[in-house]
């Protein structure tokens, strides 16, 4: 009887149902594997916490690795999705060893069962919490029931969060962090609940540990609360006092918090490579060097900012015919376009969220645009800057929702058709293996615009005709493994039915789950 | 199949209670 009136509860109440259409939806999405080389890598690194498996495998270097302390061979990355893969590593694992799939691990087929248990497990439940934080997120900044939830949705299905959802880079990882700290900072403003301050810090702490590069997420929830504090419009005397009292209030909090993160980072540094200051990215650097002498001696940073124009490091990631996060994120020039429409009716946390957010994104662009390969390839979009992206895209929908009478019926239908075609260009994002496109153009020599071949990919496949830029012809893709990955649906019953190995009553089975 | 048909009767119910409801009883909140 209980049970079934905390059903009934659940049942009635939006956010449950938010909540549970998020894990339904990520479950439906999911292709069972990692996505990338370097999650499956970052895999082994979580495997070798817990058992005596090395941190790189033999076969992986010299494309992979850094000779570290004692001539060991350590992974480059943080630690931080190690970490949070590390229980879904020991339940798949365990899973693994189950004799109903004896012979499918034996014919070490992909996906693996644990690659399985490890994707699906965490990717359902960052999506789960980002809904939850994304939601209470936008009450905080005064939004609706309504437009809370339809901004949600849009953050998740509309952006490149959707993509990032199924091939789990460390992405949707690094946002649900920054979301969940600027969430708690900003209540701590409100409230002055010290308690939402100290997890907010730990939240945005934590972030270091997979990229060191988060401070700027650090600084760009600073920047968020300090704007407040300027849009308010308050300045009488006692506001200033009681200003400076809250700055020191925030630094006293947060710095020994995220000082002991950084702490953190640098220990798992020393024990790899003997020292507290260096980072993974200039002993890459080095161990690349030694491989190709020819490399220039500012590598990794020897990109440009401008030169190069719709390709150099800044341009690119704008307007480049692969890159430009106005193709791969159209929510996000819509969020620009709400925000200068609606700015004298936005109030002061509205403004500082949007003013914060672009500062974030100019900072990672900044930051990003001298790095060799500025977009992060093989990456959908560019992977660098698409979580400040969706950070920038995420008052769109909920704007949108709110300010319909406002914008008039014209700039209504234009915001909804660009929901639309958003929407679309993620769900099209799931449908192959990320590297498809890139192999394409590769194989022609030329850039094309990723979108639109993303979606004649799609619409050719799916008709059972010959995919374009002569993909299909012999030795277009030497890697078997890759070639049966691009010229398969990304998704769990397809794989595993077109690789073979899994009976068909289990692929039958997911089919119909 | 299973999970796709209950993911859409999850939505509906939600954007039930979200909007529809809520609009109803916004609309109940103005007449009164």
């Amino acid at each position: 009887m209980r049970g079934a009136e905390v059903i009934r509860r659940l049942w009635s109440n939006p956010v449950s149902l938010l909540l549970l259409a998020t894990a339904l939806f990520t479950f439906l999405i999911q292709s069972g594997e990692m996505g990338t080389a370097d999650t499956a890598r970052r895999l082994q690194v979580t495997h070798s916490l817990w058992t005596g498996e090395p941190q790189v495998l033999r076969d992986d270097y010299p494309d992979f690795g850094i000779h570290g302390r004692h001539g060991a061979l350590y992974a480059w990355y943080g630690v931080g999705q190690s970490l949070l893969m590390l229980p879904a590593d020991v339940m798949g694992t365990a899973a693994s060893h189950l004799s109903i799939w004896r012979h499918y691990v034996r014919s070490r087929a992909t996906p693996s069962i644990r690659d399985i248990a490890v994707s699906v497990s965490t990717n359902v439940l960052l999506n789960v919490l980002t809904a939850l934080v994304a939601f209470r997120f936008l009450g905080l900044l005064g939004f609706s029931l309504g437009e809370s939830i339809a901004g949600t949705l849009a953050l998740l299905c509309g952006t490149t969060h959707l993509h990032y959802a199924q091939n789990m880079q460390e992405n949707n990882y690094i946002f649900l962090l920054t979301l969940t700290g600027l969430g708690l900072q900003y209540r701590w403003l409100r409230t002055g609940d010290r308690r939402s301050l100290l997890l907010g810090a730990g939240a945005l702490g934590l972030n270091l540990l997979t990229r060191l590069t988060t401070a700027l997420d650090i600084i760009a929830v600073a920047w968020f609360l300090v704007l407040v504090g300027i849009f308010s419009r308050d300045r009488t005397e006692l506001r200033k006092r009681r200003a400076a009292d809250t700055c020191l209030t925030y630094l006293k909090t947060t710095v020994p918090v995220y000082a002991v993160f950084l702490f953190l980072d640098r220990l798992y540094q020393f024990v790899r490579f003997g020292s507290w200051t260096n980072t993974y990215m200039r002993l890459q650097a080095q161990e690349q060097r030694r491989w190709d002498p020819s490399l220039p001696a500012n590598f990794p940073f020897s990109g440009h900012f401008f030169q190069g124009g719709i390709y150099s490091g800044i341009l690119g990631p704008l307007f480049s015919p692969q890159k430009s996060i106005f193709v791969f994120d159209p929510l996000f020039p819509l969020a620009l376009l709400l925000t200068v429409v609606l700015w004298k009716r936005l109030g002061p946390q509205l403004r500082a969220f949007a003013v914060a957010s672009l500062t974030l994104l100019a900072m990672y662009m900044v930051l990003y645009a001298r790095y060799f390969t500025w977009a992060g390839d093989s990456a959908w979009g560019d992977r660098y800057i698409s979580s400040a992206v969706e950070m920038a895209a995420l008052l769109a929908v909920a704007l949108l929702v709110r300010y319909r009478r406002e914008l008039g019926r014209v700039l209504w239908s234009c915001g909804l058709g660009v929901v639309a075609v958003s929407v679309a260009i993620q769900v099209a994002s799931l449908a192959f293996w990320l590297p498809l496109e890139l192999y394409q153009m590769e194989n022609v020599g030329h850039g094309a615009w990723t979108i639109p071949l993303r979606f004649r990919n799609i619409a050719d496949f799916a008709m059972g005709r010959q995919l374009p830029m002569g993909i299909d012809l012999p030795g277009a893709v030497t890697d078997p493994w890759d070639a049966m990955h691009i010229h398969t649906w990304n998704f769990m019953p397809a794989l595993m039915h077109k690789v073979g190995v899994a009976p068909l009553w289990a692929v039958h089975w997911l089919d119909g789950v | 199949m299973i999970a796709g048909a209950a993911l859409v009767f999850v939505l509906v119910r939600l954007f039930r209670l979200a909007f529809w409801q809520a609009r109803t009883a916004a609309g109940q909140g103005a007449r009164a």
